[in-house]
């Protein structure tokens, strides 16, 4: 994928998607920006927030 | 505008003080220049002669700089500042303080792209890349 295309899908999730503006997006913080989109996908249940699991919850304190 | 100060670094150039902010539009021109952002350290680095290096430096320094100043002028349409130039920056700067420059530069694209929220698709993906 293109620089070019990258940026303009990016520019669609944020205006259409996200409904933020033009000024807002281009001014955006990009880390920033990229964790609005994951929470905009976790929000819609298209991903799931990453959940790092500790041994316990793999062995139960039962065994 | 959402910005926050904890994820901007701030450097002085000619006795004036600025924010370095890693905005989309900045990741933009650097994705553009370099052809992917991974490539920036690299030639940064690897810069075959001390020019070149500083040339980069200049302009990832007004880039970065003009960044803070588009967003003020956004929010005062009334009393915009000017956008530094190049030029400017070069005649501002010394090549004595590179290092501290390269240090400002690498401080605001690390805390700019500072993620905290991931998705654990990104990261099995990222996982995959990795292996």
């Amino acid at each position: 994928m293109t620089t070019a295309e990258v940026f303009t899908r990016l520019y669609y999730y944020c205006t259409v998607q996200m409904r933020l503006s033009a000024d807002e997006f281009w001014t955006m913080l990009f880390g920033l920006f990229m964790d609005l989109w994951a929470c905009h996908k976790q929000f819609l249940e298209i991903e799931k927030p990453l959940h790092q699991q500790t041994i316990d919850e793999i062995i139960p304190n039962t065994i | 505008m959402i910005i926050e100060n904890e994820r901007s670094s701030f450097i002085n150039i000619g006795g004036e003080q600025y924010e370095l902010i890693l905005t989309t539009k900045a990741t933009k021109a650097i994705a553009s220049r370099y052809d992917e952002l991974e490539n920036l350290g690299e030639r940064l680095m690897k810069a075959e002669n001390f020019e070149m290096a500083l040339d980069e430096i200049v302009w990832l320094l007004t880039l970065m700089a003009n960044q803070s100043i588009l967003i003020y002028n956004l929010k005062h349409k009334d009393a915009p500042k000017e956008l530094l130039t190049e030029e400017e920056v070069e005649l501002l700067t010394s090549p004595l303080e590179l290092v501290s420059y390269k240090k400002a530069i690498t401080e605001a694209m690390f805390k700019g792209t500072a993620r905290n929220v991931v998705s654990a698709e990104e990261e099995a993906s990222k996982n995959t890349q990795d292996a």
